[in-house]
């Protein structure tokens, strides 16, 4: 385990709902309410929705906790990629060999960052994103342990100690994700207390750090599955509803139809098909999100295996910092998207 | 059974919430520093003063773009020229946020400065002359810094001042025209509206009373931060612990 990347490593992102509890799950519930064809009747209204500006996107999310920890993780990626171009031998043949390029310009803009920020500065920097980011998600284990815990005597109530039924109950991808959830999370607020010099013992801070990120890994594995069940399903509604949105369609459009039924059918008719198309956008919507988030973990995955596989001795320099960003960057645009929503509801 | 009870309990679930909030966590880490600074002086441990450090570390950063609401606060209140609000109140409510603004903006630098952005110690900067010149703009900066908070401190001691005089006011104009027997004439419904009046108004100065106590022991805290005061830093730690319990009290209120 390399234990330099994993103390400044960019984790798992908050999961906090801020005073706005609309704010979805990061790596499960993508959206809080899945539209169905039996809840068509809240997607009939056809409102205005207000223009929301950009400036405002932007103010919310730096006001709220979950968007402060997306975007210090970015810029902490940032400062890591550029700490790699400063250390990095070969940085002047890149910048004398490309004559002009939108790459060209990166290097410049970390030339110029790099005279604000000296090595050990960088370094500094980023350890402190890294403490806030902890900060943040420091303080809601001892709820969610006795919550898990309760969670488990229900169980008990209900079946006693019969091995089949807590087989099942066990393997469920809600158990198992609070399970590695709570796994998770002790691991890292230990961490969070070794960072802050609070604990200090030498040997337990390396089993510490390692199961911190097998931990992580079992979550983005959960997630990824979870989300791909949810694809499968929004993409086999979104399959059935069109169906349905056509054969409505031909009813409105036969001559028969027209003939027969009377005007108040045919309002009806027109109707129910406004109501399906928003409850299709509200299904594209979702997949967008949940695709937003497979790729967001795909890369979370990828960046995290190759620390806790030592894939990292294969790979180039800051690879670690490049995928961590990638994901931070899908992470944010995720949240922009549900902040937009949200502020368009309110 | 007693872990449903615990688990599902309103105050556990307001906790969470409470916790959830970026203003929430920020009182509670300022309770923590507070708290470290007390601990640090008392048992002289270096353990403490690093987490002071961190602590103010972390709600420096937190208060990113803080300096924002301060200035939206402050137009919002000149704008509100057709309020009933008295003149000095609303005056000196908009100095405070103009000087808060300032204030945070201030610290925002030197917030850099902590992060080693800006030019730190002497190890950053080799020159002699240029290390001299930037001492004295840090120190100049977080001395700027804390003049602001101590003047945002006076405009709130003043607002709050004037607040409790009006109540005050208010409250001998109710008790007198009581006396005077005008009520009296009136059906019960406008004595109930009464009543209703004065603890509205009471409720009003026990607030600003409290606001008040809570800027005097701020007012220790900048004070001591300018060298005007030189007290122990026990007894800046508690009265920092002391409103950041206030803070707490405030912020836990206001969620629902």
């Amino acid at each position: 385990m390399n234990n330099n990347t994993l103390m400044n490593s960019p984790r798992k992102p908050i999961i906090l709902d801020e005073s706005d509890s609309k704010v979805p799950h990061e790596t499960t519930n993508t959206v809080t309410k899945t539209p169905s064809v039996e809840n068509l009747n809240q997607f009939t209204n056809n409102e205005i929705k207000p223009l929301i500006q950009k400036i405002d996107i932007m103010k919310h999310i730096i006001s709220t906790m979950a968007g402060k920890d997306k975007l210090a993780k970015i810029i902490k990626c940032i400062i890591d990629l550029i700490r790699i171009y400063i250390l990095s031998p070969n940085k002047s043949n890149i910048t004398h060999k490309q004559k002009f390029s939108p790459f060209k310009l990166i290097i410049y803009f970390a030339g110029l960052i790099r005279s604000v920020l000296s090595v050990s500065s960088s370094q500094w920097v980023s350890q402190q994103l890294s403490i806030f980011r902890y900060a943040l998600r420091f303080g809601g284990t001892p709820f969610r342990v006795i919550d898990f815990v309760n969670r488990l005597a229900n169980q008990y109530e209900k079946h006693g100690l019969s091995w089949e039924e807590w087989n099942k109950y066990l393997v469920k991808t809600d158990t198992l994700q609070n399970i590695v959830d709570i796994y998770y999370r002790v691991f890292d607020e230990l961490d969070f207390l070794y960072k802050l010099k609070i604990l200090s013992n030498k040997k337990l801070y390396p089993i510490v750090v390692k199961h911190e990120a097998i931990s992580w890994e079992y979550d983005i594995l959960l997630g990824l599955q979870k989300n791909c069940k949810l694809l499968k399903e929004n993409r086999q509604k979104q399959i059935e509803l069109n169906l349905k949105l056509q054969t409505q369609n031909l009813l409105l459009d036969s001559p028969e139809n027209s003939t027969q039924s009377s005007l108040s059918q045919e309002f009806a008719l027109f109707e129910k098909a406004g109501a399906m198309k928003n409850l299709l956008n509200e299904l594209k919507y979702e997949q967008k999100l949940i695709k937003l988030d497979l790729a967001r973990l795909s890369m979370d995955l990828l960046a995290n295996s190759s620390d806790l596989f030592h894939w990292d001795r294969f790979l180039p320099k800051g690879s670690y910092a490049a995928l961590s960003l990638v994901s931070g960057s899908f992470n944010i645009y995720k949240y922009w998207c549900v902040s937009k929503k949200q502020l368009e509801n309110k | 059974m007693v872990c449903d009870t615990f688990v599902y309990h309103p105050w556990i679930t307001h906790l969470i919430k409470f916790l959830d909030t970026t203003a929430g966590r920020e009182k509670l880490l300022r309770f923590l520093q507070y708290f470290s600074r007390l601990l640090s002086f008392s048992l002289n441990s270096v353990k403490a003063r690093s987490l002071q450090l961190q602590f103010l570390l972390i709600r420096k950063v937190l208060r990113f773009l803080k300096p924002l609401n301060h200035i939206q606060l402050a137009s919002r209140l000149y704008d509100n020229k057709l309020s009933n609000q008295d003149s000095l109140i609303r005056y000196s409510q908009i100095w405070r946020n103009i000087f808060l603004c300032l204030y945070l903006s201030l610290d925002q630098i030197n917030l850099l400065r902590l992060l080693k952005i800006l030019p730190y110690n002497n190890a950053t900067i080799s020159n002699n002359k240029n290390n001299k010149s930037n001492e004295l703009i840090q120190f100049k900066i977080s001395r700027w810094a804390n003049y602001c908070w101590f003047f945002s401190i006076l405009s709130g001691i003043v607002s709050d001042l004037k607040t409790i005089q009006n109540s005050d006011t208010e409250l001998e104009y109710i008790s007198s025209s009581t006396q005077n027997g005008n009520v009296s004439e009136k059906d019960k419904n406008d004595l109930e509206e009464t009543k209703a009046l004065i603890s509205q108004i009471r409720d009003k100065k026990y607030t600003s009373t409290k606001k008040l106590l809570w800027d005097l022991l701020d007012c220790i805290i900048v004070l001591n931060n300018l060298n005007y005061l030189k007290s122990r830093d026990d007894i800046v730690g508690l009265s920092g612990m002391i409103t950041s319990i206030f803070g707490i009290q405030d912020t836990w209120k206001t969620i629902k």
